[in-house]
């Protein structure tokens, strides 16, 4: 410190506090109350200039005080979405990232005047008196309100409380979500209600843009029937899980997304709830701009009414993402109906409840014509039941099959029935499916993307890999979630240790491999040889090298980042002109 | 506004088939980087445009120094070529995925080299970089408290007596 301003300072006090340098008296006692309070006033001015003096040396000395007003929000932000408040416990709130606008002036400043920082607003994770500052704060901002009404007895009166008419009309996007737990009789009725509440706000939020209602518990919600028959003219997203929707009475003409649970409840539902054909065919109609659908549950057999119910085909002009899952004949034949753009590219997703002998009825469906599959998806189902055999009358799906490719046709799909089994214990289907034969006409001379899911260890490998996709070259990415599929595809890339490389021309545009699963930082394979994937890898883009035809991007998943495997590999790829390792994050599913 | 000196031919070479920039630093060294890898930058992209118009080549001055610059194009090289959504203006705002892996060895510098970089992508208009440097000084005060994020950016206490005790400022539970 210097002399000359302590000397300053010092002076300065004195003509404001004239015993300010005397021995401290033994008590205060004899002071008046007066004094006391002309002390205070100047304790209190020396604290804000205090304050300010370390604003402006703040100024001087912390570079991020320095920082533009808009970076600083870019971090507050990225901050304020990695921690939002929680509720620890019925009493303790976290409050996240509200401590960041407490460590100085400026911060807080640039907090206070983004109204968009607050408009993310948790009911129920949050302490009452920071969702009535957040309202206040967010302006008039729209809102993105989450709404947890897993614990309606005690957090009931809160939402309630906040959730009125004035404040849905500025809800911009709405997620309901109910966890799952087992309700007495009382909390019952107070979920239904709360649930109710919510309901007959929605035709308030005239803003509302995108609504999200998810549930755990074991039965099927039924909506209110007027929900989305007015108002809502803004939503262009919606999302449903395990909540009933009344087909016959829906009505969002700018809808774009659609996503909807409509697997019928164990009780026998309301009528409309579980659609017919001519219902779901007005129900889209209704919604022309309709960009992506997505339906689950469609498996009550409707082959009876087809006939009489559609007679018109569906237009769906903007669609561009088609997917069914846990669908019977009927409804696919229903999805036949379908009216879509050409060239529109459309993924399918069809998961079946019944086996057929082979594929052959859905692929020759492409074979004949133009269009061709751009990216494909094999992906077993997990935990589901495996069965004795494809014969016996309960089997269970357990391989999904999604298909991504160009369409011109106007007609998106009248195959009878379309199924891929794999059951992963058995041989039998196993081997129909990897029978390039039950792949029918089917031509993979146009396949990019190819994603593989778990399997057992009988259902992949190397000669498989030639059989099924030898004439794929155009391969550019490969996807393996499996660490089965992982292993015989790194063993069908690359070169025997003789160095014999007649057999390994598989994908020869190949430019990136993902593994989802490295085998030997898996702990459940401990017989795995310690550096198969890594010697394997390293042959492997040193024999793609020598081609010509180098791998640019080998992916893994950013839990093994820290291994130190993981680096050697890096500092081994790089030697043999891998461009750079991609992280897992950095996937985007081509799908 | 940077200042912008004229150069003749000779200092930028490959004019042409392979067209180059003169970039300046604030410590005055002269850096020669293909204007390829600049494009990211909508600061450097507006300056050729600019050039375009006059049909001059110029020095572009910028106020930061030689070695946050080599940082910059060491970036803006990486992701030559790439698509990166958060450069492209139409793309809706990226939520909450996580850092590149790259970016995150990238940044792995001190704090203050992390602030020089992000000041520089803020100049230069390069929003992904911008992104990637918030995101990263968002995780290193992740989960702390005030006190310890104040010490992590190095900058004091310096509301009044009066700002401290606002009802706001209290209610933490």
């Amino acid at each position: 410190m210097s002399k000359d301003s302590r000397l300053f300072w010092i002076n300065k006090a004195q003509a404001r506090i004239p015993s300010l340098l005397q021995p401290a008296p033994a008590s205060l006692c004899h002071t008046s109350d007066a004094t006391r309070r002309a002390l205070e006033d100047e304790v209190e001015a020396i604290g804000i200039i205090y304050s300010l003096a370390k604003r402006r040396r703040n100024i001087a000395n912390a570079p991020i005080y320095a920082l533009p007003a808009e970076v600083l929000g870019h971090i507050i932000s990225f901050a304020a979405a990695a921690e939002p408040p929680t509720r620890e416990c019925r009493r303790f709130y976290k409050l996240g990232w509200i401590p960041l606008t407490h460590v100085c002036q400026r911060w807080r400043q640039v907090a206070l005047s983004s109204p968009n920082l607050w408009a993310n607003i948790h009911l129920a994770e949050m302490h009452p008196f920071w969702i009535f500052e957040m309202l206040r704060r967010s302006m008039q901002t729209p809102l993105d309100l989450s709404v947890d009404i897993s614990n309606p007895t005690d957090e009931g009166h809160i939402i309630r409380g906040f959730l009125l008419p004035p404040v849905m009309a500025r809800v911009r996007t709405m997620d309901v979500d109910q966890g799952y737990s087992r309700y007495s009789r009382s909390e019952e009725a107070d979920r239904l209600y709360l649930l109710h509440h919510i309901c007959s706000l929605i035709p308030h939020a005239t803003q509302l843009r995108s609504l999200r209602m998810v549930q755990d518990v074991q039965d099927q919600e039924y909506l209110p029937r007027n929900i989305f028959s007015s108002g809502t003219p803004n939503l262009r997203t919606l999302t449903l899980r395990d909540y009933a929707l009344d087909w016959a009475d829906i009505c969002l003409p700018n809808l774009m997304n659609l996503k909807v649970d409509i697997e019928p409840g164990p009780q026998v539902e309301p009528a409309g709830y579980y659609p017919t054909p001519i219902q779901l065919s007005d129900a889209l109609r209704r919604m022309p701009l309709l960009e992506r659908l997505d339906l689950y549950g469609l498996f009550k057999d409707i082959v009876d009414d087809l006939d009489h119910d559609i007679s018109d085909p569906i237009e769906l002009p903007r669609l561009t993402m088609l997917k069914l899952t846990n669908i019977s004949s009927g409804w696919i034949e229903f999805a036949g109906s379908f009216l879509i753009p050409t060239r529109a590219r459309v993924a399918i997703e069809f998961c079946c409840s019944r086996p057929t002998p082979s594929l052959s009825p859905i692929f020759t469906k492409y074979a004949g014509d133009t269009r061709r599959p751009r990216a494909m998806r094999l992906d077993p189902l997990q935990n589901t039941p495996y069965t004795v055999d494809s014969d016996s009358s309960d089997y269970r799906p357990s391989c999904r099959l999604t298909v991504a490719m160009e369409s011109d046709s106007a007609t998106l799909l009248s195959a009878p029935s379309l199924s891929l089994t794999v059951d992963n214990r058995r041989s039998k289907p196993v081997a129909r499916l990897m029978e390039p034969s039950s792949w029918g006409g089917l031509c993979l001379s146009e396949l990019e993307h190819l994603v593989v899911g778990e399997s057992e260890s009988d259902v992949w490998t190397k000669a498989r890999w030639f059989a099924l996709f030898g004439r794929a070259r155009s391969v550019a990415s490969v996807v393996t979630h499996g660490k089965w599929a992982a292993l015989s595809l790194i063993k069908a890339l690359t070169p025997d240790m003789d160095g014999d490389e007649a057999d390994v021309v598989l994908f020869p545009k190949l430019l990136r491999l993902q593994l989802a699963v490295v085998p030997e930082l898996d702990d459940r394979l401990p017989w795995t040889p310690g550096q198969f994937t890594h010697d394997a890898l390293v042959r492997c883009a040193q024999a793609r090298l020598r081609r010509g035809v180098p791998l640019k991007h080998v992916c893994i998943p950013r839990q093994y980042e820290q291994e130190k495997w993981v680096n050697r590999l890096r500092r081994s790829v790089r030697k043999v002109g891998f461009h750079h390792a991609v992280s897992w994050d950095t996937f985007v599913s081509v799908i | 506004m940077p200042t912008i000196v004229s150069v003749d031919d000779s200092t930028v070479p490959g004019e042409g088939s392979s067209r180059l920039l003169l970039l300046v630093s604030s410590d005055n060294k002269h850096i020669v980087v293909e204007e390829d890898i600049m494009s990211r930058s909508r600061f450097i992209s507006k300056q050729v445009e600019g050039f375009e118009a006059t049909s001059q080549r110029h020095a572009i001055l910028l106020p930061f120094s030689s070695f946050v610059l080599n940082k910059v194009i060491e970036y803006c090289s990486h992701y030559r070529g790439y698509y990166l959504l958060e450069d492209d203006p139409d793309a809706a705002p990226p939520g909450r995925s996580p850092v590149r892996e790259w970016d995150q060895e990238f940044l792995d510098v001190d704090r203050n080299m992390l602030l020089r970089i992000i000041k520089a992508a803020h100049y230069l208009e390069i929003k992904s970089l911008v992104g990637s440097c918030a995101r990263a000084i968002a995780d290193m005060i992740r989960g702390k408290t005030t006190e310890e994020m104040r010490e992590i950016l190095g900058v004091e206490n310096d509301f009044t007596p009066e700002e401290e005790h606002s009802p706001s400022s209290k209610c933490t539970g």
